[in-house]
């Protein structure tokens, strides 16, 4: 209870006396991709380490986001948790069912030895003489701290890193818009086979001419996106009888503002009533989906970008279409630029940048999305190149150690969509999977850090890669030398991305 | 023998060309294609596919 105090508008909360829920070596922020892979990192390096997640389950927009499509490179635990879903038949086609994912990373999380605390909200960030050392929950028990030596930010929105007093950036350069946010949803009673058999799958698999169709004659009031983002098909439901079940990514929020509440209301309510408006058009105009219903939206919006923290170094849009070869990489990603645009339909898979003086309009595979640069130029790839000198990018991108590392407060790593990247650079370092090994590689630094008792910036990166490496991680080994470790490559079976 | 073919509306997404063990696979503006001669019909592709954009022929 505060009693109340105001003052210009505002109330007083005077600083209060809060009970500390316990000590722990390693707290993770955030029960998604990121943080799972932390808090098992952490955990199975023998780190007494807490686990807080705000939802109900774990998982985050893979699960409760409904974003069944666990994409990029499958090593390490990202590697072993598919396997455990290939175990329940929860996984098919990089399709995975949400609510068997939910239930393997709960024994996972649990199995490694990890306290888990469901419904909790992290408020604020304890921070000493410039080093976090905890933070404050807020749940059904109240308001409570928890202390911690090392704090990994796996928010997704860089929460703790932000409380803590790091330097975030947010949104695009020019003025400062997210991306677009999207709420997914289910639909139940599909003719798959129809649906994969059909003219419209193998001609206009993105559904370009079917929505514009649709447009003009009034079957969807406006365009909620010019294309189809993806469909996926999830396993272990009843098959070729008409009653498959898919996920869909479709309904789009423009000019978001995901760190403002009021925004988020806004956009929840926005995708439900866009969910109620495509599931509609979809059975009168799909093939296959003409007996279709709405199984459900997603418990939590699909918000690609928010804070990023800034890091020791910042992930260039220009590395990343580059795959510029880092000598501290713990992580990669195969994904391309993939921009949901912020203020209109469609993506774009370009980024304006300056290369040698001039503007160059970058593309890491040759493809506009929907959007071609202004006056229709030509794209160059990461290098100037254009026309028949463009390459397409053959090596996958890298993330950096440095990348999970925030410049300012000790005892904290990031790891998952905050990491310390450009707008565009992590437009392509969100994947499912993407998080996961980053997440991995956070809570193995973080371990590493205690271990010697240094600061996460601190900690030596051929010792960091040579356990990740160990522990089955891809650090593009298969495609280049990484320094210092050039002698145990050559027996480590290597991951791939399948 | 299985014979894998990109023929059901491929969006170029890049999957099974990290996939593939053999470097079988070359993606351009019209999509992934499987280079038959290197292919050693494995199937990890089909798997890869989220888009479920591969089809399995029995020759």
């Amino acid at each position: 209870m505060i009693t109340l105090q105001k003052k210009n508008g505002r109330i007083i909360d005077p600083q209060r006396e809060v009970p500390c829920l316990g000590e722990y070596d390693v707290v993770v922020v955030g029960g998604g991709m990121a943080g799972i892979g932390a808090a098992i990192a952490s955990a199975r390096k023998g780190c007494k380490t807490l686990l807080v997640e705000r939802e109900s389950a774990l998982g985050g927009l893979a699960t409760l986001g409904l974003v069944n499509i666990p994409l990029d490179f499958s090593a390490g635990i990202g590697k072993e948790m598919l396997a455990n879903l290939d175990a329940v038949e929860g996984h098919w086609h990089r399709n995975s069912d949400p609510e068997k994912h939910k239930l393997i990373l709960d024994r996972m999380v649990t199995g490694a030895g990890v306290d888990l605390l469901l419904v909790s909200h992290v408020v604020d960030a304890i921070v000493d003489k410039g080093r976090i050392c905890g933070v404050v929950l807020e749940n059904k028990t109240g308001r409570q701290a928890v202390l911690a030596s090392r704090v990994v930010d796996a928010s997704g929105d860089a929460d703790a890193a932000f409380f803590a007093g790091c330097e975030c950036m947010s949104g695009r350069k020019s003025d400062g818009k997210n991306q677009a946010c999207s709420l997914e949803f289910r639909l139940g009673g599909v003719d798959w086979d129809k649906y994969n058999a059909s003219e419209l799958k193998k001609n206009d698999p993105s559904w370009l001419k079917l929505i514009e169709k649709a447009v003009a004659e009034g079957d969807m009031p406006y365009a909620i996106d010019n294309h189809l983002n993806w469909v996926t098909h999830v396993p272990g439901r009843p098959q070729h009888c008409g009653q498959d079940e898919i996920s869909m990514c479709f309904a789009h929020s423009r000019n978001c503002r995901p760190l403002d509440a009021k925004d988020l209301t806004r956009m929840y309510l926005e995708g439900r009533e866009q969910a109620d408006i495509l599931w509609k058009f979809i059975r009168k105009c799909v093939p296959g989906y003409e007996n279709c219903y709405l199984i459900d939206t997603g418990t939590l919006l699909g918000v690609r970008e928010s804070r990023r923290v800034v890091g020791e170094y910042v992930l260039t849009t220009l590395d990343f279409a580059r795959a510029q070869q880092f000598d501290d990489v713990v992580c990669l990603t195969g994904h391309h630029y993939d921009l949901h645009n912020p203020d209109g339909p469609g993506n774009i898979k370009w980024a304006a940048e300056t290369i040698n003086g001039q503007t160059h309009y970058v593309s890491t595979h040759g493809q506009y999305g929907s959007w071609a640069p202004p006056g229709n130029a030509e794209l160059s790839d990461g290098f100037g190149r254009k026309g028949k000198d463009f390459q397409r990018k053959t090596l996958p991108s890298s993330i950096p150690y440095r990348s999970l590392v925030p410049a300012k407060i000790d005892g904290l790593l990031v790891a998952g969509r905050c990491l310390s990247s450009e707008f565009m650079a992590q437009a392509g370092c969100r994947l499912v999977l993407t998080c996961l090994n980053m997440g991995q590689a956070a809570g193995t630094a973080a371990a590493l850090s205690l271990k010697h008792d240094i600061q996460p910036r601190k900690v030596d990166r051929v010792e960091l890669q040579h356990v990740l490496l160990k522990d089955g991680c891809d650090l593009g080994q298969k495609y280049w030398e990484i320094p210092g470790l050039e002698g145990e490559l050559a027996t480590l079976e290597t991951s791939t991305r399948t | 023998m299985k014979k894998y073919v990109i023929d059901r509306g491929c969006k170029a997404c890049d999957a099974c060309y990290w996939a593939c063990p053999k470097k079988a696979i070359y993606v351009d503006q019209q999509g992934a294609h499987i280079e038959q001669e290197k292919c050693v019909h494995c199937g990890i592709c089909y798997e890869s596919c989220a888009n479920e954009a591969i089809s399995v022929y029995e020759e």
